[in-house]
């Protein structure tokens, strides 16, 4: 994050006893806690401890330059002997930010009570500063019985009903989610939520695939195995009787689409969840087995692929719940495809033939290596053992160009999750 | 309506996936003078004579010549002469045969089947 602030500022902050300073902001001594931004409030350490009584609010005010973008301040204050932290917000009144620790939080119970104050802009990043969780204020309570002299008059907290929390006068109410921009504006290792909002984040975010794909191919025949759609359109062609390339004189001849079996490979994929449905992912590829001869002189299958994808996520906040998590993707990449079919050829007996032995009818074994680029969709279903490892089944179709041919994948594999 | 635009699109889409579409080339047939076309021709003992032609000599007319590589089998029917045909494993009674277009004037023959000729077939 940028410091968004360096320059002077005056600010006050006040606590019990009230305590009214008016410093230059350089921060000197940003502890290793710190968040980006200015500190308000630069206080020597003696100077940041005050006392109070039992049964008493500790009030809160903080005084904020009106050019500083400020749209919250969050007071967080640890009570002696309780486990978390808690936060309040401070309300504006004029310049100042004012708020109390709850005197029924204070309560009876002697100690230190620690806080610090965190200022947000409108999008939730903290822009500045006075305190922090482990350089914070203290306030020591006393009770009565040993410090007289901090004894309230009225040593008794007001009924809640009386005055809600919030209420303008009454008492700063609890704030139940922190806003934030990014993780750095949370602490107590939660980290910002897609909502702006810290939180303990149980979703994998990172994930690292290895799946095993099959494919199935359905290409046209029609024309298939003339020389032109074996020179020009990706098919290479083999007579059954003897093996050799085809480079009869067929007739062209209606022929319907075959389905035939298309490369197996071993993908690796890393995906990355973006919102709480949302991923975006890539996924390589290599064909370890499928692909098919090559005519002399051309070009050698690819086996390696490369995919983006995107992952549409059904449901609501998939990554944060157990049970199966059920998926729509749509990729582009680049991948060879070989599709093994059958292909039958009529001969034109008219033509000259310049390869003996076609039969008038005969059918080749052929392959159409399809690609270069393709286009993908598909759905699949992963289902979470435990909080890493997922099993995952895929279906997904896909169109090649500018050598067309579809393919239907099935996939299945495992993934890993990642913080 | 959209029901019934949707059985049409998909009756057309099954249509050009069984190859019925209104595109379909012709597809010629081999003659009597076609090299590498196998002719079955009745013979004086009863059966048949499968012969295969090579090349023909003259205009085309009644007085054209062909020359055949004569097979030694002798199918009894025009289905069996063509299933042999289909075999590239026939034994030939005669690399090169001439005979004349009128041969078949007053016989029974079919053209039943194809193959292309091989160089070595052409070297007959």
């Amino acid at each position: 994050m940028t410091r968004r602030r360096t320059s002077h500022v005056t600010v006050a902050l006040a606590s019990v006893p009230l305590v009214l300073l008016s410093l230059g902001a350089k921060a000197r001594e940003v502890d290793a806690e710190a968040p980006p931004g200015p500190q308000l409030l630069h206080v020597p350490a003696k100077a940041k401890s005050a006392e109070q009584g039992i049964l008493t609010p500790a009030p809160i005010a903080l005084e904020i330059p009106a050019d500083l973008p400020a749209r919250r301040v969050l007071l967080h204050y640890l009570i002696f002997g309780a486990k978390d932290w808690r936060s309040i917000e401070l309300h504006r009144e004029g310049r100042r930010y004012v708020g109390a620790i709850p005197c029924l939080e204070v309560s009876t119970i002697t100690g230190e009570i620690r806080y610090y104050i965190r200022v947000h802009d409108a999008a939730g990043a903290v822009i500045a500063f006075s305190g922090t969780r482990s350089s914070p204020y203290r306030v020591s309570v006393h009770h009565s019985s040993t410090r007289s002299d901090l004894a309230s008059s009225e040593q008794r907290c007001p009924d809640p009903a009386d005055c809600p929390p919030g209420l303008p006068g009454c008492p700063s109410a609890a704030v139940e989610r922190l806003p934030c921009e990014r993780d750095a504006d949370c602490e107590g290792g939660d980290t910002c939520g897609w909502d702006g909002f810290c939180a303990e984040d149980p979703r994998r975010r990172n994930w690292l695939g290895l799946e095993v794909s099959q494919g199935i191919g359905v290409a046209p025949t029609r024309g298939a195995c003339s020389v032109y759609s074996q020179e020009s359109e990706g098919y290479a062609c083999y007579r059954q009787s003897d093996g050799s390339v085809y480079t009869g004189r067929p007739v062209y001849s209606n022929e319907p689409v075959r389905m035939g079996l298309a490369p197996t490979r071993f993908l690796v994929s890393y995906e990355r969840l973006l919102f709480y449905d949302t991923s975006v992912g890539l996924r390589l590829g290599y064909a370890f087995a499928g692909a098919g001869p090559t005519l002399p002189g051309a070009a050698d299958f690819v086996p390696y692929s490369a995919e983006l994808l995107a992952r549409h996520w059904l449901g609501r906040d998939p990554f944060a719940r157990a049970g199966p998590r059920v998926y729509l993707m749509v990729g582009v990449g680049a991948a060879q495809f070989d599709v093994a079919i059958d292909v039958r050829v009529r001969e034109d007996p008219t033509e000259v033939h310049a390869q003996g032995g076609n039969d008038l009818e005969q059918t080749l074994r052929a392959w159409k290596r399809a690609g270069d680029g393709f286009v993908e969709l598909g759905a699949g279903v992963v289902y979470p053992l435990g909080q890493r490892l997922a099993p995952t089944l895929e279906l997904s179709a896909c169109q090649t160009f500018p050598y067309a041919a579809t393919i239907f994948s099935a996939n299945a594999g495992i993934r890993v999750g990642l913080p | 309506m959209v029901f019934y635009r949707g059985l049409k699109g998909l009756s057309v889409l099954l249509l050009l996936a069984l190859g019925c579409s209104a595109e379909a080339a012709p597809e010629p047939a081999p003659t009597l003078g076609t090299p590498g076309a196998f002719v079955a021709v009745a013979s004086d003992a009863g059966n048949l004579e499968l012969l295969r032609t090579l090349t023909s000599l003259g205009q085309g007319d009644a007085n054209e010549v062909l020359f055949f590589i004569r097979y030694a089998a002798r199918p009894e029917t025009f289905e069996v002469a063509r299933e042999l045909s289909k075999s590239h494993e026939l034994a030939v009674a005669s690399e090169l045969t001439l005979i004349g277009e009128r041969y078949f004037d007053d016989r029974a023959f079919q053209i039943v089947w194809f193959r292309s000729l091989t160089e070595a077939e052409q070297s007959y």
